[in-house]
């Protein structure tokens, strides 16, 4: 332990944590400048755990979002897209082939996704087609339903 | 108390001191074969192949490949935890009771995982590969300040250099590039082996400096190799990945190793600043450690070392690359516009809700840097230690970057356990283990 006038916090620490004897600054900066580190390091600490939260959060939603897609259209391919159609907005989107062959080489069933996630699913909500190896553009959309046609997402109707 | 009762009960005492002796010692051995197993299992499994673990490579070291399973983030988090953790009840054992871990012990276990991890496949990162390529750029006349990697016509390493740094040419000091040279002389394979082997040696190198800096400052030098050469940072992705950083931590602790004797003459002082200098000839972030030197210092000798190192370095660097070469700031400022998401800055962005960090942000946390470097200048010109707020200074630059990758953070590892100020140490290691615990995120949920 460190003996000496300053007491308190400081005067409780174990010596090898204590304030180097040289360190001219004083006891009062050596505490202001720890409680600086240990804020720093809570908020780092905080951030952190948010990240991990958001992580784990988005990959259960995704998870969600593409047992939805194969439950709903009956085909369990492997290469199953999912993600925001807008980002920070629901619904959100998820893509694969319509008939067995690599991603993206065949029709497109897209789905629009929302809801909290029930027994591992989410609700579906609408959805459209896309023509084999086309991005998904508003104006390649079509064979729209609910939300998709609902919401104008797709100007081909 | 009689005097028969006295030497039994004094009897009694060494006998438990022998038996919490024995125990701590068989614990602290357990702990060094999980450690060993850890790294082993994981250079083992990355033999294997190629994973989102283990960058694309040739099969340099193919007598290691059949004894592993290929190594997934489910094998790879869970051994990293794990190793930490034996890493850090070790540290606890070494700090409390030195005759835990035997000097003899100590380095026999550093050198076995150094030389487990060098015998193995490059880990974590195709850093390594791109190295390789600025060597036989530099060697047929393309120059790595100028192009990347895709210049280089015919390459046969293009397949393991990442489509990130094709384009991009050298962000290092021209001092490295010169030491990797050999590497572009000789075939792809051996152009690995080289800078696995600079990696190693700079890491032994460090490690040796660390030794003789602690024993300089009157620390355990046992404890001081522990901290730094079985950090799980240090080994898997520093020196799994051959990093140049660990080129740039030897001259730092060449640099400290002569600038921190007792006898301190003109003469070292001056040899001190110049090590330093060529550490940010090699990476220019060590020259953050030049200020608190010469603030501390307060003599010419420190000055005049560091102007004739720099002069010499940009002459030779220029001649070999010309100006494009010796532009140490271009490949900072290059960098420091990147964001990857292992970054602090983008957990706080993200924890204030914000989707990523923006160019006010950037600023932001470069004037926070600054004003951190700042005050440790103020503090050090008022009698703190130099080599502590150096450590601090690398600290606060791991933590703003917003390009920070995990081999960053080791950066004032060897400095802290040299400082008298506690704080460092505990500081580096609650970022590491922050960063790590950070990276185990997929261990808790589904992963699509």
């Amino acid at each position: 332990m460190v003996s000496g006038p300053a007491g308190g916090i400081v005067g409780r620490l174990p010596a090898w944590l204590a304030p180097p004897e040289h360190d001219s600054a004083g006891r009062r900066t050596w505490r202001v400048e720890t409680v600086a580190l240990v804020l720093v390091g809570l908020l780092l600490a905080v951030a952190a755990i948010n990240d991990i939260s958001w992580s784990v959060n988005s990959s259960a939603q995704l998870v969600a979002d593409q047992s939805t897609w194969r439950h709903y259209t009956g085909r369990d391919y492997y290469n199953v897209s999912a993600g925001a159609l807008v980002v920070g907005r629901s619904p959100d989107i998820s893509c694969a082939n319509s008939s067995p062959g690599p991603p993206g080489e065949r029709t497109q069933i897209c789905l629009l996704i929302d809801g909290p996630i029930v027994h591992g699913l989410r609700t579906v909500v609408g959805g459209w087609r896309l023509p084999a190896r086309t991005g998904d553009f508003p104006a390649k959309r079509y064979s729209c339903f609910g939300e998709g046609a609902t919401k104008a997402l797709c100007p081909k109707g | 108390m009689s005097t028969a009762s006295a030497i039994a009960e004094r009897e009694r005492r060494s006998l438990v001191a022998l038996r919490s002796g024995r125990w701590t010692s068989a614990l602290a051995a357990l702990l060094s074969v999980v450690i060993v197993a850890g790294v082993g299992e994981i250079v083992l499994d990355a033999a294997v192949g190629h994973t989102p673990m283990v960058p694309a490579q040739p099969a340099f070291d193919s007598w290691l490949a059949g004894f592993g399973q290929s190594l997934g983030y489910t094998v790879f988090l869970p051994t990293l935890l794990v190793t930490s953790v034996a890493y850090g009840g070790l540290i606890l054992l070494a700090r409390g009771r030195s005759t835990a871990v035997s000097k003899r012990w100590a380095i026999g276990l550093v050198a076995t995982l150094q030389l487990i991890v060098f015998a193995g496949p490059v880990l974590l990162a195709t850093d390594l590969f791109t190295n390789v390529a600025y060597a036989h750029e530099a060697v047929h006349g393309v120059n790595p300040y100028v192009h990347g990697p895709l210049a280089l016509p015919g390459y046969p390493g293009f397949p393991y250099v990442s489509p990130d740094w094709i384009n991009w040419a050298s962000p290092y000091g021209p001092l490295f590039t010169l030491i990797t040279i050999p590497a572009g002389l000789v075939g792809l394979d051996a152009g690995i082996w080289i800078l696995k082997l600079e990696a190693l040696v700079a890491s032994a190198a460090t490690l040796a400096l660390t030794w003789r800096c602690a024993r300089q400052r009157g620390f355990d030098p046992v404890l001081a190799i522990i901290v730094v050469g079985l950090n799980p940072l240090y080994v898997l992705y520093a020196l799994g990945g051959s990093h140049n950083d660990l080129i740039m931590m030897a001259l730092m602790m060449l640099g400290v190793s002569l600038s921190i004797t007792t006898a301190s003459s003109a003469r070292r002082a001056a040899s001190g600043a110049a090590a330093i200098v060529a550490g940010a000839l090699v990476k220019a972030t060590l020259g953050v450690m030049l200020p608190f030197l010469i603030v501390s210092k307060r003599r010419l000798a420190p000055i005049v070392g560091a102007l004739v190192a720099l002069a010499a370095g940009l002459v030779i660097g220029y001649a070999a690359f010309g100006s494009a070469g010796i532009n140490l700031v271009a490949g900072l400022n290059r960098e420091g516009h990147l964001v990857s998401s292992y970054s602090f800055a983008s957990q706080l962005a993200h924890l204030f809700g914000k989707a990523g960090v923006y160019p006010i942000d950037h600023k932001l946390l470069t004037g926070g840097l600054v004003v951190v470097i700042v005050y440790l200048l103020w503090r050090t010109w008022r009698g703190y230690d130099w080599v502590t707020a150096s450590g601090w200074g690398l600290v606060a630059i791991a933590v703003s970057t917003t390009w920070l990758m995990p081999w960053y953070t080791i950066w004032p590892l060897p400095l802290a356990v040299i400082s008298r100020d506690r704080r460092l140490l505990l500081a580096t290691l609650a970022i590491q283990a922050i960063w790590i615990v950070h990276q185990t995120s997929p261990l808790y949920g589904p992963v699509p």
